[in-house]
């Protein structure tokens, strides 16, 4: 949802006809968001129908919003996942069921199925999913912001209200802690 | 930096595989779920096109974009609760689609007076039958208020509270077809005079009950039925 599938000049022309009240316009605003909000929200949200509710609820929030909405800071992905972040945060609060979910490592193939080069990344994804999983609540949502969703650091910054650079060096100590932690499940 | 960079890449390479092996590649929005977003923005769309007629009248509310952002204005209509069942979500927006062709500058008065047509003045029965208050419901284009008058309903433990339900047929705890119109405790004297607004459509959901509620995070109606009234005329 980055800048891959639309440039700036053109999303900035699709939000403007949403804006103008253009129902294509949202719908295709919902298919472009769809595949990165909906990733984000299946990070942190349980069950099957739990992540697209939330997408639902995003971008209808997003529609009765957009009137307020400002071309700054993040832009509209940003917007976007600041509206998306408040919807899980408020399920969480509505369902103590309602977590972020639970990663088992990757199952491991069989030692001579693979060459060793795939056998070597395929481990070492498995302790940085494991490493990852010991990081507490925040750090693990502002490097899932960053590396999911896809967000620049100004972007994240404009999701979750806080400054770039306060942004910057939560970040950096993010993955200081998942370096630690990737040392930790490395030794065993 | 360079390797906050590459560990970066690398945990983004974790994350999207394990994704990708659980949930399998998205394979684009849920057709239902994004027809009722559709509908949602057309009905935007035919409110804005109607906008002219209500927007310079005396008092109406300025839509103009609020400096900061989402600083303040208030809420038009949301969607119910998440988890509660896609067609009640389907009619709640059905209704605001109504509501906004109604044209705009249908919300209560700012002096706390109701306005709106009255659907529903009558009482809330407790569950032996007996009058256990008074319930008026209004239709306000956007939804319905409800006001709530009793000093029947004990007050409950800390955390507990009591919830407004309106209820549509075939409601059962796996199939919920029900939405929340909110929440609400007794005074310290056990009276409870509290008003409620909900985007739902009493023909659609013509029970109202209310249920206590343990604070337990589970926004499932998990209580007992402490008052229930038929509304749907």
């Amino acid at each position: 949802m980055s800048s891959t599938d639309l440039g700036h000049e053109q999303l900035r022309a699709l939000v403007e006809l949403a804006r103008a009240g253009d129902a294509d316009a949202w719908e295709q605003l919902y298919v472009r968001a769809h595949p990165k909000l909906l990733a984000f929200a299946r990070r942190r949200l349980s069950g099957d129908a739990a992540p697209e509710d939330a997408v639902l609820e995003t971008m209808t929030r997003a529609l009765e919003r957009i009137d307020r909405f400002q071309w700054r800071d993040g832009g509209f992905d940003a917007w976007l996942f600041g509206i998306l972040r408040l919807v899980v945060l408020e399920q969480y609060r509505g369902d103590a069921r309602a977590r972020p979910v639970e990663h088992l490592p990757e199952q491991a193939a069989p030692a001579d199925a693979e060459p060793p080069a795939v056998a070597e990344r395929r481990e070492r994804r498995g302790l940085l999913r494991s490493a990852f999983a010991r990081l507490g609540e925040s750090d693990r949502e502002l490097l899932e912001l960053r590396v999911v969703a896809e967000l620049s650091a100004e972007q994240v910054a404009t999701a979750i209200g806080r400054r770039p650079g306060a942004v910057r060096m939560a970040q950096a100590r993010a993955l200081r802690r998942l370096r630690r932690a990737l040392e930790e499940v490395d030794r065993g | 930096m360079a390797d906050d960079e590459r560990l970066l890449r690398e945990l983004a390479d974790a994350l999207r595989a394990d994704d990708d092996a659980r949930d399998g590649a998205a394979a684009g929005p849920d057709p239902a779920r994004l027809a009722v977003f559709r509908r949602a923005a057309e009905a935007k769309a035919a409110a804005r096109s109607a906008a002219p007629a209500s927007h310079g009248a005396p008092g109406a509310p300025d839509r103009a974009p609020t400096p900061g952002g989402d600083a303040a204005p208030r809420r038009r209509f949301r969607l119910p609760r998440l988890r509660i069942a896609l067609p009640a979500t389907a009619a709640a927006l059905a209704l605001v689609a109504a509501g906004l062709l109604a044209g705009g500058a249908l919300d209560g008065g700012d002096d706390g007076a109701p306005r709106g047509t009255l659907e529903y003045a009558g009482a809330i029965a407790l569950p032996s039958g007996a009058d256990g208050g008074e319930l008026e419901i209004r239709e306000i284009g956007i939804g319905r208020t409800v006001d709530l008058r009793t000093d029947r309903l004990p007050l409950l433990p800390r955390g507990d509270y009591y919830e407004v339900w309106f209820v549509g047929p075939g409601d059962r705890p796996g199939r919920p077809n029900r939405i929340s119109a909110g929440t609400f405790h007794p005074d310290a004297a056990g009276r409870s005079d509290v008003q409620l607004k909900a985007a739902v459509n009493p023909a659609l959901l013509p029970e109202v009950e209310i249920t206590a509620e343990p604070g337990d995070g589970d926004p499932r109606p998990t209580g007992p039925v402490v008052m229930r009234a038929d509304v749907g005329g």
